[in-house]
């Protein structure tokens, strides 16, 4: 388990979310899509902080404090932060769909062009 | 090497494979099994050994939960419970998981059948996972995780995706209204639950069980009162007993999401549900009734089973003297009922420990006095305000019209259309 | 770490799990076993946040995406037309499966390339302790002993890595104190956001 192995799973998590967000149609499948492509950024961030140091961390003349020891851990709260938003956007993003259905009772994104003119 | 120093069963069995002297000093004489140089496969071994043990353990807890309860039911009922099967029908659940496994294993027309396969299983993983964090005695556990409480929370509530996985997969309309239904309470209680256990993370400044256990000096029960009934609300609601268990009303929607499942699928399903019970009422007993703790007239063990008994005994009296409640009621009861009790816990918990940030025992029992005082009023004028809301919703409801379920139309989005040809 | 051999096991296991499920969300025609498929991804990566020190965003996980997310998408499956056959393709997979492999063969190139700090460059040794939780000291007849930090009075002691839920704790009050607030004013507009949009007017 190295940096460069972890960073390919996490380009390939968020490749393979591109690709779905791009290929299909249905609106659920997107956001499972967009879901996968925030997986892949959190991966990417925590293996940063495990096994990158931070630039205070890398001055030797610094004197260790709890608070440069903490900037190594700023992968992990950003991971925290992206779930969080992530929980937001889907519960926002599958209310939305519920005022599709409700309105044209389907999800495909084919079916709303009325703004195609 | 923590986890060798501290768990005495894994440490036991590690010390009688091993042939080495260095992690093992202060252990006595050992047997020394194993040859040299197989460190990890001892390691392994007693792993495994440990999980075995474990398991089984709770296995036997559970057969023998369910025979307790059911005569704890006789005597609620004025009759007197199974007693036919051995001395005072200890073997009655012995032979219902027989009868259970010799049955007919059906699976429906419409099911899609890995999901409904799969199921069971989702099930009765996360329940076993529970325990892996408990600790049942002095330095008696499967792994101490320094996020030991944020990990319960996780793991139960991946059984809302199996009840999902479940109530979909049946087929057919009545399993998956139960399980919209189930999900939408597992979900709701989950805030509550994972709210009302600030105050104790406040209070004990871990998350590592093992750490809160030794942090009660006094139990968090006196200390946490709000928060104590609250969790204890919410993980009925969670394990999905009475007053909180629409999900198999019977006189609405059969089994609930269970009406597909035969043979040991169903009784897998039983189990879980009742080693739920008996996890959740570990849970409590750890958190807020101080755990192994006690004095030393008795081993750790015992308290920790005296504690989990009275909590299960709790819980069984709520189930026989409580009717069920509707789902509008109970979802009510979460979100402005419940969601309230636990900030004001939050709020007045902060308070006091910004003001006594490390309280002696002394200080300990007022602080007890004043949030048992608050606990009764909070819970006074919350109720108030709950019956209110409740009446306000019976005059709403006398405008639309009755909604039976299975009368009105399905919308075909409902039913799998292939299957539909027949 | 590195040189743990059932760590890499595990970490070899579980990515090809992780492309796999990957794979299978993406490909999947029924959605409800799509999204199934998306939470067993949600639980491989947990899985890769224990065995990277994460346990805190590990459990994070499972709670909010596993318990939450995907049981919500899940329930919204249900009011879907047609959940067996309904994930469609659009008209332009071929052209966004070329554009895709092209980014990531990119982003490969890249993180080859470019030249990041590693841990051995850290030379300060009480800080290295500070992060992984022990000094390294070597003894007479050659093999390594492992010592138990003490670096810190103010409860980082055990190491960073180690005891990771502590540090991301104090950081988020002190380092990323504006951003929490800023998220949690998301997270509770959010909230109202989505009770209005789906609230049904009333029939007078």
């Amino acid at each position: 388990m190295t940096l460069d192995s972890l960073l390919i799973l996490s380009a390939a998590v968020f490749c393979i979310g591109l690709y779905g967000i791009l290929s299909k149609t249905n609106i659920v499948s997107t956001i499972m899509s967009i879901e996968l492509m925030f997986n892949g950024i959190i991966i990417a961030a925590v293996s940063f902080s495990r096994f990158t140091p931070s630039a205070l961390l890398m001055n030797n003349s610094f004197d260790v404090s709890s608070f440069a020891l903490n900037t190594a851990l700023s992968g992990h709260v950003f991971g925290v932060f992206i779930i969080s938003i992530a929980a937001a956007e889907s519960a926002l993003a599958l209310a939305l769909v519920f005022v599709m259905f409700n309105k044209k009772s389907s999800v495909d994104i084919v079916d709303f062009n009325e703004l195609k003119g | 090497m923590d986890m060798i120093v501290e768990n005495n069963i894994f440490r036991f069995i590690y010390c009688n494979l091993v042939n080495t002297n260095e992690s093992c000093s202060d252990f006595g004489n050992f047997l020394g099994i194993l040859p040299l140089g197989f460190e990890w496969l001892a390691f392994l071994i007693s792993g495994f050994l440990l999980c075995f043990i474990y398991i089984n353990g709770i296995l036997g807890a559970v057969i023998l939960s369910i025979w307790g309860e059911r005569r704890l039911y006789g005597r609620f009922q004025n009759r007197s419970g199974p007693n036919r099967w051995g001395p005072m029908g200890v073997f009655t659940s012995t032979a219902d998981a027989i009868k259970v496994m010799f049955k007919e294993d059906v699976v429906p027309v419409d099911a899609d059948k890995f999901l409904f396969n799969l199921a069971p299983v989702l099930m009765v993983f996360p329940v076993f996972m529970v325990f892996s964090v408990i600790p049942v005695g002095i330095g008696t556990f499967v792994v101490d995780l320094n996020v030991g409480l944020l990990f319960i929370l996780a793991v139960t509530s991946l059984s809302g995706l199996a009840v999902v996985i479940a109530s979909w997969a049946s087929g057919n309309r009545i399993s998956i209204f139960s399980g919209l239904r189930a999900v939408a309470v597992l979900i709701s209680y989950e805030i509550p639950m994972a709210l009302s256990l600030v105050g104790v993370l406040m209070l004990s400044g871990t998350l590592s069980l093992n750490g809160i256990v030794e942090a009660q000096k006094i139990p968090f029960i006196l200390l946490q009162p709000l928060g104590f009934v609250v969790f204890f609300l919410a993980s009925l609601a969670e394990i999905n007993r009475t007053p909180f268990d629409l999900t198999e009303a019977e006189s609405e929607l059969g089994a609930g999401y269970l009406n597909d499942y035969s043979s040991m699928k169903f009784g897998i399903f039983f189990l879980a549900e009742f080693a739920a019970t008996i996890g959740a009422s570990a849970v409590i007993a750890t958190v807020f009734l101080a755990g192994w703790k006690g004095p030393e007239i008795l081993p750790s063990h015992i308290w920790f089973g005296i504690k989990l008994i009275l909590v299960l005994g709790l819980i069984v009296w709520v189930r026989m003297s409580w009717p069920r409640m509707r789902i509008d009621q109970i979802l009510h009861l979460a979100w402005k009922g419940l969601f309230e009790l636990t900030l004001i816990n939050i709020i007045v918990t902060t308070i006091m420990i910004s003001i006594k940030p490390d309280p002696s025992v002394n200080e300990m029992w007022i602080m007890a006095i004043i949030n048992w005082v608050i606990c009764i009023f909070s819970l006074i004028i919350v109720s108030k305000f709950l019956n209110r809301s409740v009446k306000d919703n019976f005059s709403n409801l006398k405008n639309t019209t009755p909604y039976p379920v299975g009368t009105e139309k399905i919308k075909s989005s409902f039913i799998n259309k292939k299957e539909m040809v027949n | 770490m590195s040189g743990n051999f059932f760590i890499d096991i595990t970490f070899w296991v579980v990515s090809f799990l992780i492309i796999l499920g990957s794979f299978y969300v993406v490909t999947a025609r029924n959605i409800f076993r799509g999204a199934i498929g998306l939470s067993f991804v949600f639980i491989c990566v947990a899985i890769i946040f224990f065995l990277l020190n994460a346990e805190f965003l590990g459990v994070v996980q499972i709670l909010v995406y596993v318990g939450a997310v995907s049981v919500l998408i899940a329930f919204a499956v249900m009011f879907i037309k047609d959940v067996v056959d309904g994930s469609k393709y659009s008209k332009y997979r071929l052209l966004s499966a070329f554009l895709c492999s092209f980014l990531f063969f990119v982003l490969i190139f890249i993180s080859q390339v470019t030249e990041w700090n590693s841990m051995d460059s850290i030379e300060n040794e009480d800080a290295l302790a500070g992060l992984e939780g022990f000094y390294f000291e070597e003894s007479e007849s050659g093999s390594i002993l492992i010592k138990k930090a003490e670096v810190l009075s103010d409860g980082v002691n055990k190491g960073v890595f180690i005891n990771s839920t502590l540090s991301i704790g104090s950081s988020l009050i002190s380092n990323f104190l504006i951003p929490l607030q800023v998220i949690g004013f998301i997270l509770i507009s959010a909230l109202i956001g989505s009770l209005t949009i789906i609230r049904q007017r009333r029939k007078q």
